[in-house]
């Protein structure tokens, strides 16, 4: 198994599909970007992007290959192929490298980093056989253990 | 002499409504009206809407809502108790107060007028109609679904809703888990509601003081319980105690309550948690001690196998029966899983009076255990490992875990040590690959069963043992020593530290052989694993370091790893 984030984005993005269907919001096009720009939090509007992804795998339990403006269905709705399934799990554990650190306003951990971990596992169960599914898990349950307990000062 | 405030609840049956008017009643306020909506499940199903609400479908709402209350205080009220007992630094006589919701509970006592509407959700007409109707202006939320656009439309209607994270840092759903998670104590938020998520200008918010809750020793610590026991007996008191407490008592002129606009710039949006995740937040809150302490018999959560004895003797038609009658009233989830699995069992034995032969044996050696081993029953009375040879269904995945892990190709011509075998089926399956496996557990009954297996499959190549790893003694080294979820046990059977385990392990690996490891689920091993993984990699390289998800609800999720002996 990888444990260096960096292998595991390169050999997902060798994995994304080379022709992604055309939709005013492609997912594979996104993850595509992602992959290839390396592991990072996000801010502004790739974390807006990413949060609304979140959403239609907590809310919907679904990820579409493509949205119409403002998230809503295409019709037909295409499910993602599992590499671009798998590599949302990847920025959404990347985004999640703030936790083991105090969060923000007086939290004890990375509040958006354990969403993104939270969303990265129900994502990992929408396919059968997303790849890379078990560094995928390893990585989420590494996040997981890193989170800071009550004996740790706030 | 109550108070009876402008004050319309629109209740949704359930803890969260009843525990708001109870706590308004203990402060001397009544609510002007309560609207309950009443569902009709049957109109519901046929896609209608609901029909004029009636005394029975009421009764039946009631059961149904407050099912899981209900069902927890008559099974465990020691869970009930604990939580009272920490929830007495939060409101006043927490005992007290599940008893004016539940026992004799009715919405008549606590308002002036009580207003019934057939509504199957909050976006049935006759809901809005209603409310429209009365006239209201400061109405109460209670939960039970998403507000439709056309309440809100309502002229000069105002929603307060009460939630249980700290605004604006938590938002969303689960908050009172995702509060403990991230801010590490409960939090709570009163505000009026808006068509969007959690946005409404806040009237009152606090940060509570963190919240940890002992369950006694034997006590059900299943993650389903428990999260049915928070919004039960936790989450409604700490809503009602900040309305009651900072808004509704205060407040001269409800018509004039003074709120803030959010900084909606901060703050994150939380969904549902995953069950891994929602385990560990569960932990955060609850303290279980091990099983064992109870000294408690498997059999009290059900049968002893004892009682199914006679069905082993000869297939009966009356079994599959008393199967699916004792799976119904059984104790907890996994005692009428186990039983269920017994039933499918059953089933493979007509016709096979080898195998029936097998099955009588094994189930006297379950029913002699559940009579004289005074420790943890993994198998509930049943057995917890399947075996596809063995015609046993089990609780764990036994082929899933040999496939997934590859542990055929691993043990492939070499020596294996297993540790703590239990029924030693896992075993069983791998020997045929394996050169030879010695195998050991501390339950002699499970390794009579395992001795049984053995003797029906043919195998000669096992070798089983009765034995404590810190008693186990060998004169020779291994190639690969198997360590499946034994490196510390639910049971409390385990006296040696982690580093002890490991070292242990190590000195029964040959110089270049294998440590073959499998974690428990995460929930078991908590938030400290990564420490387990650093004593591992002091004896040993680590080669592979998995985790799947295949199999039943025990297997998913363990971290599975190879490491090379140093």
């Amino acid at each position: 198994m990888s444990s260096d984030p960096s292998e595991l984005f390169d050999a997902l993005a060798r994995l994304q599909p080379a022709d992604a269907e055309p939709a005013p919001i492609s997912v594979p096009a996104l993850v595509k970007q992602w992959l290839e720009r390396g592991p990072a939090i996000f801010a502004g509007d790739d974390r807006e992007t990413l949060e609304a992804l979140c959403r239609q795998v907590d809310v919907r339990k679904k990820m579409s290959a493509g949205y119409a403006p403002g998230w809503k269905r295409l019709e037909p709705e295409v499910p993602a192929a599992p590499p671009v399934v798998s590599g949302v799990v990847a920025v959404l554990l990347a985004n999640a490298a703030g936790v083991g650190e105090p969060g923000p306003d007086g939290a004890r951990n990375d509040g958006w980093g354990l969403k993104c971990t939270n969303s990265a596992l129900k994502a990992l169960e929408l396919n059968e056989h997303p790849p890379h599914a078990s560094d995928l898990r390893v990585w989420a349950i590494d996040v997981l253990d890193r989170m800071r307990d009550a004996e740790e000062p706030r | 002499m109550s108070r009876t405030l402008p004050l319309t609840v629109l209740a949704w049956e359930g803890p969260q409504a009843r525990a708001y008017l109870v706590r308004m009643r203990r402060a001397g306020l009544r609510a002007e009206r309560v609207i309950l909506m009443v569902r009709d499940p049957g109109a519901e199903k046929r896609g209608r809407p609901a029909g004029r609400p009636s005394g029975r479908a009421e009764r039946a709402q009631d059961r149904s809502h407050n099912f899981h209350p209900y069902t927890i205080r008559k099974s465990s009220p020691e869970i009930v108790e604990a939580i009272g007992d920490a929830m007495a630094g939060i409101v006043e006589d927490p005992m007290g107060f599940y008893a004016e919701m539940f026992d004799g509970f009715s919405y008549g006592d606590h308002a002036s007028r009580v207003v019934r509407v057939g509504a199957n959700s909050y976006r049935d007409p006759a809901l809005a109609a209603a409310l429209e109707k009365s006239g209201a202006e400061t109405v109460l939320f209670t939960g039970g679904g998403i507000v439709p656009a056309s309440v809100f439309a309502i002229p000069g209607i105002r929603l307060i809703h009460v939630h249980t994270g700290y605004l604006p840092f938590v938002r969303g759903a689960d908050v009172l888990l995702w509060s403990l998670l991230v801010r590490g104590r409960p939090g709570v938020s009163a505000f009026f509601m808006t068509p969007g998520l959690d946005d409404g200008d806040v009237l009152a918010a606090k940060e509570l003081e963190p919240l940890r809750i002992t369950l006694p020793a034997g006590s059900s610590n299943d993650a389903d319980t428990l999260y049915r026991a928070l919004f039960s007996f936790i989450d409604p008191l700490i809503r009602a105690e900040l309305l009651v407490g900072e808004v509704l008592a205060p407040a001269d002129d409800l018509g004039a309550l003074s709120a803030t606009p959010q900084d909606l710039s901060t703050g994150v949006t939380y969904h549902f948690m995953h069950p891994i995740v929602r385990s560990r937040a569960l932990g955060e809150l609850f303290t279980v001690p091990p099983l064992r302490a109870a000294g408690g018999s498997p059999g009290e959560s059900g049968p002893s196998p004892a009682q199914y004895q006679k069905y082993y003797e000869r297939t009966s038609a009356r079994a599959p029966i008393r199967f699916a009658i004792d799976a119904s009233r059984a104790k907890s989830s996994l005692r009428t899983r186990s039983i269920q699995n017994r039933q499918k069992d059953y089933s493979g034995l007509a016709g096979r009076p080898d195998l029936l032969a097998l099955h009588r044996d094994m189930n006297r050696q379950l029913a002699l255990q559940t009579e004289r081993w005074d420790s943890y029953d993994y198998g509930e009375g049943y057995f917890y490992q399947s075996s596809d040879e063995l015609g046993v269904t089990g609780l764990r995945d036994t082929a899933g875990r040999v496939e997934t892990f590859g542990l055929k190709e691993l043990v492939k011509g070499r020596n294996a040590l297993e540790i703590g075998c239990n029924t030693g089926f896992l075993t069983l399956a791998i020997a045929p690959e394996a050169a030879r496996v010695v195998a050991f557990e501390l339950n002699p009954y499970l390794i009579a069963i395992a001795q049984a297996g053995a003797d029906f499959l043919d195998v000669h190549n096992v070798e089983f043992a009765v034995a404590a790893f810190e008693d186990f003694e060998a004169d020779e080294t291994f190639d690969d020593v198997l360590s499946f979820a034994n490196h510390h046990t639910y049971d409390g059977n385990t006296r040696q530290s982690l580093e002890e385990y490991f070292a242990r392990c190590h000195e029964l690996t040959r110089p270049g052989g294998r440590l073959i490891f499998e974690s428990h689920p995460p929930e078991i091993e908590g938030a400290h694993f990564g420490e387990t993984v650093k004593i591992i990699e002091r004896f040993y390289d680590i080669e592979r370091s998995e985790v799947h998800d295949y199999g039943t609800f025990l297997d998913k999720n363990r971290r599975f790893i190879v490491a090379i002996r140093h």
